[in-house]
C-alpha cells in the first residue's frame, strides 16, 4: 500500500514539474505592446458597440412597442 | 497514464527533489512575466478620451422562473434566449415580446448551466443532475420537451457551465467534480477531458472562433486555465484571485480574458503578456462578482455582484464607468447580445432583465 502512495505522489510531482516547465517556456510579450493592442481593438470597434454609443431609438428592436392604429 | 509517468522519471528523482524544482520553476515563471511588465494598462490608456455618461435601461423584464434564475445564454438571432433555474425549469424566451416559447421542467433543481444551441434548434442544460442534457427545440408547441432529451454529459459532481463548440454537434462542460469535458452531443461519447484543476470548476468560455481552439476555465482553487481544446492540454495558467473564480469570460479579440471573483474584484488577464493587466475594484465594492461579459468592442466589463448591482467597468482605464441597479437579489448572469445590442442579466430575484443604451 505503501509503495503505491509513493509512486503516486511522484507522479503527481513529476507532473507538478511538468506543467511547470511547460508554462515557462511559453513565448510572452511585453505588457507594453499586449495593452496597446487591447487599447487598439477597443478603438478600432468602438463607433460600432451599441452599448457603448447607444442606438437610435427607430433602429431598435426593443424600442417600446408602438400601438397600431387599424383603418 | 501511469506507466507513461514512471518513464518520465529520472534516476535520483524523489519526490522532495521534484518539490524543490517545482518551486524554482514557479519563481522562475514570477520572474519572466515580471520582466516583461514594463507598464500598466491604465498608463497606456491615459490619452484615451475619458467615457460619457453611460445611458443603459432596462427596457423588458421576463418574469416566469418560480425560484431563482441561475444561468441564461442568448440564441444567434439576437432576440431569443434560455434560461435555468433553481425550481428546476428550463425557459426559453422571445426577449423582444416576453412570448415564453419552450418549457421543461427537470427532474433535477439547481440547473445551474444551460446554453443556445448555435443553430437556434436545440438547447444544452444541467446542473445538480451532474448531467449535461440537449433538448431539441420544437416548432410544435405541444410537443413535449423532455420526450425528445439526450443526456450527453456524465460527471462525478454538478455541471457548473456548459457551451456548444462551433456547431450542435459537441458540447463543453465545467464541473464540481474538478475536470471540464469536451462531449459528443450524437453518441454521447466522451471526446476529451480536461484535468489540472485542484477544485470545482465554477465556469469555461470558448474562445473566439477566429483564435483556435482553446478554452478558458476558472474555479475554486482560484486559477484560471487555458486549454487546448484538441490535446487536452493545459496551456497557460493564472493565479491571481484571493478566492473562487466564479465566472470567466474572453475580450472579443480573444487576446485576454475577464474573471470575477468572490474576493470583489474583477481582474483582465492578456493572454501574450501572460499575466494579469488590470483589477477592477473599489473599496465600495465588498461583494462576490459572479459574472462578466463584455461590450461588443471590450472597451466595457459588465460584471454581477452579490450585493444585488451590476458595476460596468472601463476596461482600459480601470475605473467604474456606470452602475445598474434593479434586480432584487444577487445577479447570477449578465450576457451581452450577439449583436452587442443589448444586456441580460438573471438573478436570485427570479426574474432577466434586459437593458439597451438610449442614443445620446
Amino acid at each position: 500500500m505503501s509503495n503505491n502512495n509513493a509512486s503516486n505522489n511522484l507522479i503527481t510531482a513529476k507532473r507538478a514539474v511538468n506543467q511547470l516547465r511547460l508554462e515557462a517556456s511559453i513565448r510572452r510579450i511585453k505588457v507594453s505592446q499586449a495593452a496597446a493592442e487591447l487599447r487598439n481593438f477597443c478603438l478600432q470597434n468602438a463607433s460600432k458597440d451599441p452599448l457603448l454609443v447607444g442606438v437610435p431609438s427607430s433602429d431598435n428592436p426593443f424600442r417600446p412597442p408602438k400601438s397600431c392604429s387599424l383603418f | 497514464t501511469h506507466q507513461m509517468a514512471c518513464q518520465g522519471l529520472q534516476g535520483g528523482e524523489t519526490v522532495a527533489s521534484l518539490k524543490r524544482e517545482s518551486e524554482s520553476l514557479r519563481k522562475k515563471l514570477e520572474e519572466e512575466r515580471k520582466k516583461l511588465s514594463d507598464i500598466e494598462l491604465n498608463q497606456v490608456a491615459e490619452k484615451i478620451e475619458v467615457l460619457g455618461p453611460l445611458s443603459i435601461k432596462t427596457r423588458r423584464v421576463l418574469k416566469g422562473h418560480g425560484n431563482k434564475v441561475l444561468c441564461m445564454d442568448w440564441c444567434k438571432d439576437k432576440r431569443r434566449l434560455v434560461s435555468s433555474s433553481q425550481d428546476g425549469k428550463v425557459i426559453v424566451w422571445d426577449a423582444f415580446t416576453l412570448n415564453k416559447e419552450h418549457g421543461v421542467a427537470l427532474p433535477c433543481t439547481w440547473v445551474m448551466a444551460c446554453a443556445y444551441a448555435p443553430s437556434g434548434c436545440a438547447v444544452a442544460c444541467g446542473g445538480l443532475d451532474n448531467k449535461c442534457s440537449v433538448f431539441p427545440l420544437s416548432l410544435d408547441k405541444n410537443e413535449n420537451l423532455s420526450a425528445k432529451k439526450k443526456s450527453v454529459a456524465m460527471h462525478t459532481n454538478y455541471v457548473s457551465g456548459c457551451t456548444f463548440t462551433s456547431s450542435d454537434m459537441q458540447i463543453l462542460t465545467s464541473s464540481g467534480d474538478g475536470t471540464c469535458a469536451l462531449w459528443d452531443v450524437e453518441s454521447g461519447q466522451l471526446l476529451q477531458s480536461f484535468h489540472g484543476h485542484t477544485a470545482d470548476v465554477l465556469s469555461l468560455d470558448l474562445a473566439p472562433s477566429e483564435t483556435g481552439n482553446t478554452f478558458v476555465s476558472g474555479g475554486c482553487d482560484k486559477k484560471a486555465n487555458i486549454w487546448d481544446m484538441r490535446s487536452g492540454q493545459n496551456i497557460q495558467s493564472f493565479e491571481s484571485h484571493e478566492s473562487d473564480i466564479n465566472c470567466v469570460k474572453y475580450y472579443p479579440s480573444g487576446d485576454a480574458f475577464a474573471s470575477a471573483s468572490d474576493d470583489a474584484t474583477c481582474r483582465f488577464y492578456d493572454l501574450r503578456a501572460d499575466r494579469e493587466v488590470a483589477v477592477y475594484q473599489k473599496d465600495s465594492v465588498i461583494f462576490g462578482a459572479s459574472t462578466v461579459d463584455f461590450s461588443l468592442s471590450g472597451r466595457l466589463l459588465f460584471a454581477g455582484y452579490n450585493d444585488y448591482t451590476i458595476n460596468v467597468w472601463d476596461v482600459l482605464k480601470g475605473t467604474r464607468a456606470s452602475i445598474l441597479f434593479g434586480h432584487e437579489n444577487r445577479v447570477s448572469r449578465v450576457r451581452v447580445s450577439p449583436d452587442g445590442t443589448a444586456l441580460c442579466s438573471a438573478s436570485w430575484d427570479n426574474t432577466l432583465r434586459v437593458s439597451w443604451a438610449a442614443y445620446l
